[in-house]
């Protein structure tokens, strides 16, 4: 058995973006509503600066997704609320 | 002005000490240019910006509103049993009792009254913080929601800001936020939304549009601004982690999570909140409401200033001693050190006749006239004499602190010195001991018509004097109507290295090795450069995440390093805390605390305003200056020590100014201990100067300062009095032949302020207010 592991770690998401970077379809489903977004700057006095824009939004499924744009790789990644 | 859809309200400077990371002046200029037509500034519990931003506002193009954040304490008896991560059982940073918390507020002054009652919250909240042992240590300030309710009157009150939570740092309880609509009404209530991209904003906004709906009062956006450009934003979070003493790797938590704190053009601030358009346009209703005016409304007087009698007594006074100083019987008379034109050896006894006399006493009197003539024409008889006053007092407060018998008894009291020594009527009334007629000095830089602000008058005092002085002129004129003028101490090169290095978690030894090697009139990107081994001074930080590589024997390549660099550059010249004075006071006729928040110094029975001396001259306010010399106390003990040793008693009016075995000392550089060239850059300089008279010593004094070093004066004046010595022939060149008369004396070089305002009259035909407003602007 191996050590411990980090959980909730990012994954790589397939984002197709609307006006104002607002996702429209993630990983091929349809985004319904926006629930809040918000925004992460930081680690920027090191060799690895963090910047995210977050985004909570729900499916035309009705399920609840958090996806980030890595605002500085441009990549776009989901994680668990 | 055109109409901007927004209005920032809510905005913090550098004054929101180690939290903005803006000036004023900075917030107003890029208000401008982003298109507002009006800027709030709302310092935590202060107002110290206030005056900066009245000044440079219009020329901005916008109009300076008034407020401030405030802390304020919610006894648990008052509330609403929101639990809040403040005030929990023990609350170790506030110090409140369990159960109590503090949130925030934003006021915004309406009128007049609602800056008083700003003025005098303030002065409240701040009473209690130098209560600790020492009183070192500042408390934190803080006033109850019972005062913020009392003093609800000329105040509108937003409900305050986001903070990072779900609950915000606000007022966002309904319980609280009735008792503030009890005390505010409908019309001086505003539930505040902010939309700081932080993951509950929508929820906490929605819920507090809900809440302004039940209480029947209109929401209204603010963006909680800290830094006037993006390229502050960084400094402010480094700023956050310092005022916790911590690291930036340490502080996420305190960190405000993102860069969105920068003052935002109206049309993004109206996009930010596109869910609620009524609260962007309210912003711009509410800012229409507030008519407060610092720049016209304040209201000050000083004791005096509306005297009828003043003008009256004050020539009376000066007359007679007119007589005393300059008449028939004054066979010889001192004449002290001028900056200029004086004869060094004046006071070694030179005896004039009668006709001499009487010529001098003519210009005396003619001199004494064309003064009080300004004097009436701009009103400041009882400034002279509230100043002389003071001196009166300051004589009885030296009696009693050297006693009858002591050989000190005969010494003045103090010294005047600056600019006002070229006045006739400071020396008549013993505010200066120097005779202008006889040293022949300009008025100009201390008194003329077109004089915006009033005029300073520094008076120096052995240090025990001083001591007792400063309480004794606060029981003359009560605790409410006198105070010490504030200081704001800025970061400066190393010190900004020393805490920007840690903050940023950088090795303690490595910070000190740059610290040392930085000097104090360069700048810190320039020390680190050299520190670091790097030879070429870089154009700016450039992309600190890439880093550097270091030269030999520097710190290894780090993007922290970068960092600092271009940190400790932005902070350069920001104020980093709240201090006071050396010995600034202001007296007013009305309490000072409805003029200016007036909060305790470190020293016992000492107060201050929230001022610095700019903001206390733009607001008119008078302010004396009462400076601790230790040389004078060293002076006075040797006068002492003298009369005990030897049996002899000293009068130093009688010490001659031009004796010739001083000199040699002097040139010699043999002066340690010796008042104002005792410096190493001093003794230096000397060497090279080589003064031979007290004329040459004024200006050595001179050289060695901020001023002329930066303009480049140094090296120009020594060569041409080296030139000088070789060869009396050699010509001074000058940079064009009107300036002759206002350069001579500093061969060619412009040395002191009082040839700024003259060069300014004689080249570019500057009256005496435009070119005394120039050198106002370059001494700031």
């Amino acid at each position: 058995m191996s050590g411990s592991r980090l959980l909730n770690l990012p994954r790589p998401a397939r984002v197709r973006m609307g006006p104002g970077g607002v996702p429209r379809t993630v990983d091929g489903r349809q985004i319904e509503q926006v629930r809040e977004s918000w925004l992460i700057e930081d680690r920027w006095w090191t060799g690895r600066p963090l910047r995210r824009r977050y985004w909570e939004i729900m499916s035309a499924q009705g399920r609840n997704l958090v996806v980030f744009h890595d605002l500085c790789s441009g990549e776009w990644f989901s994680q668990a609320g | 002005m055109g109409e901007s859809p927004y209005i920032e309200l809510h905005c913090h400077s550098a004054y929101s000490f180690l939290d903005g990371a803006s000036l004023p002046d900075e917030l107003a200029q890029r208000a401008g240019e982003l298109g507002y037509t009006a800027l709030a500034l709302t310092d935590h519990n202060s107002v110290s910006g206030s005056m900066e931003l009245a000044q440079v506002a219009g020329a901005c193009g916008i109009r300076a509103l008034h407020g401030a954040e405030i802390d304020v304490v919610i006894t648990s008896g008052e509330v609403d049993g929101q639990r809040t991560t403040c005030g929990s059982p023990a609350d170790p940073t506030t110090g409140n009792p369990p159960g109590d918390r503090t949130r925030h507020l934003t006021l915004l002054v309406r009128d007049a009254r609602g800056w008083r009652n700003l003025c005098r919250l303030l002065t409240l909240a701040h009473a209690h913080t130098r209560e600790g042992p020492g009183r070192r240590e500042r408390g934190e300030p803080s006033v109850s929601l019972e005062a913020v309710r009392e003093h609800s009157e000329g105040l509108v009150c937003l409900t305050g800001c986001a903070g990072r939570s779900v609950i915000g740092h606000g007022v966002h309880d309904e319980p609280t936020a009735r008792r503030l609509l009890d005390a505010f009404g409908p019309h001086g209530l505003r539930v505040e939304l902010q939309r700081p991209y932080a993951r509950h904003d929508r929820a906490r906004n929605r819920a507090l549009r809900a809440l302004a709906r039940r209480l029947g009062v209109a929401c209204v956006a603010s963006g909680d601004v800290h830094a006037h450009a993006r390229n502050r934003a960084e400094l402010q979070d480094a700023f956050v982690a310092l005022r916790h003493r911590t690291t930036l790797d340490a502080s996420e938590p305190l960190r405000r999570g993102n860069h969105s704190h920068v003052l935002a053009a109206p049309a993004a601030m109206a996009a930010r909140f596109a869910e609620h358009p009524e609260a962007v346009r309210e912003s711009v209703r509410l800012a229409e409401e507030l008519r407060f005016d610092l720049t016209r409304d304040l209201g000050y007087r000083y004791p005096g200033s509306e005297d009828p009698g003043a003008m009256r007594r004050l020539a009376e006074l000066c007359r007679t001693r007119l007589e005393e100083r300059y008449g028939d019987h004054t066979a010889a008379r001192g004449g002290g050190s001028g900056r200029r034109g004086g004869d060094g050896g004046r006071r070694s006894g030179a005896v004039r006749g009668r006709g001499s006399v009487a010529a001098v006493l003519s210009e005396a009197a003619a001199r004494l006239e064309q003064e009080l003539g300004i004097i009436d024409e701009l009103g400041l008889a009882g400034f002279f004499l509230l100043h002389h006053e003071l001196l009166e007092l300051a004589r009885e407060v030296a009696a009693e602190v050297r006693g009858p018998d002591s050989t000190r008894a005969l010494l003045a009291p103090g010294r005047g010195r600056g600019s006002s020594v070229s006045s006739i009527v400071c020396y008549l009334t013993g505010l200066s001991h120097i005779d202008p007629i006889a040293n022949r000095l300009l008025l100009g830089r201390f008194l003329h018509t077109g004089l915006e602000s009033l005029p300073d008058i520094d008076l120096d005092f052995p240090r025990d004097i001083r001591e007792v002085l400063i309480p004794r002129v606060h029981q003359r004129y009560g605790n409410e109507r006198a105070a010490l003028v504030a200081a704001f101490p800025t970061f400066r090169a190393r010190g900004a290295i020393r805490e920007l290095g840690k903050v940023l978690g950088l090795p303690p030894g490595e910070i000190e090795r740059v610290a040392r090697a930085a000097e104090h009139h360069w700048s810190a990107e320039h020390d680190i450069d050299g520190a670091l081994g790097r030879g070429e001074r870089s154009s700016g930080a450039g992309s600190p995440e890439e880093g550097r590589s270091g030269g030999d024997g520097a710190p290894p390549a780090s993007p922290r390093w970068a960092w600092l660099q271009r940190l400790a550059a932005e902070a350069y010249g920001l104020p980093r805390h709240l201090s006071q004075h050396p010995g600034g006071m202001v007296i007013s006729t009305r309490p000072l605390i409805d003029c200016c928040p007036v909060v305790p110094a470190a020293m016992e029975g000492r107060q201050m305003v929230q001022w610095d001396k700019d903001s206390c001259a733009d607001a008119g306010f008078l302010k004396i200056d009462l400076l601790g010399l230790g040389m004078l106390s060293a002076v006075e003990g040797c006068v002492e020590l003298i009369a005990s040793a030897r049996g002899e008693r000293i009068d130093l009016s009688r010490i001659p100014f031009d004796d010739p075995a001083t000199f040699r000392a002097v040139r010699r550089a043999d002066t340690v201990g010796v008042f104002q060239i005792e410096s190493r850059a001093q003794m230096q300089s000397l060497r090279r100067t080589l003064p031979e008279s007290l004329d040459d010593l004024t200006v050595q004094v001179a050289i060695v300062r901020p001023g002329p070093i930066q303009g480049g004066a140094i090296n120009p004046y020594i060569e041409r009095r080296a030139r000088l010595r070789a060869d009396p022939a050699y010509e001074v060149p000058y940079p064009h032949p009107a300036l002759r008369p206002v350069l001579e004396s500093t061969l060619g070089t412009v040395i002191f302020q009082d040839q700024v305002m003259e060069v300014a009259q004689a080249f570019a035909g500057f009256s005496a207010r435009e070119a005394d407003g120039l050198r106002r602007a370059m001494s700031r």
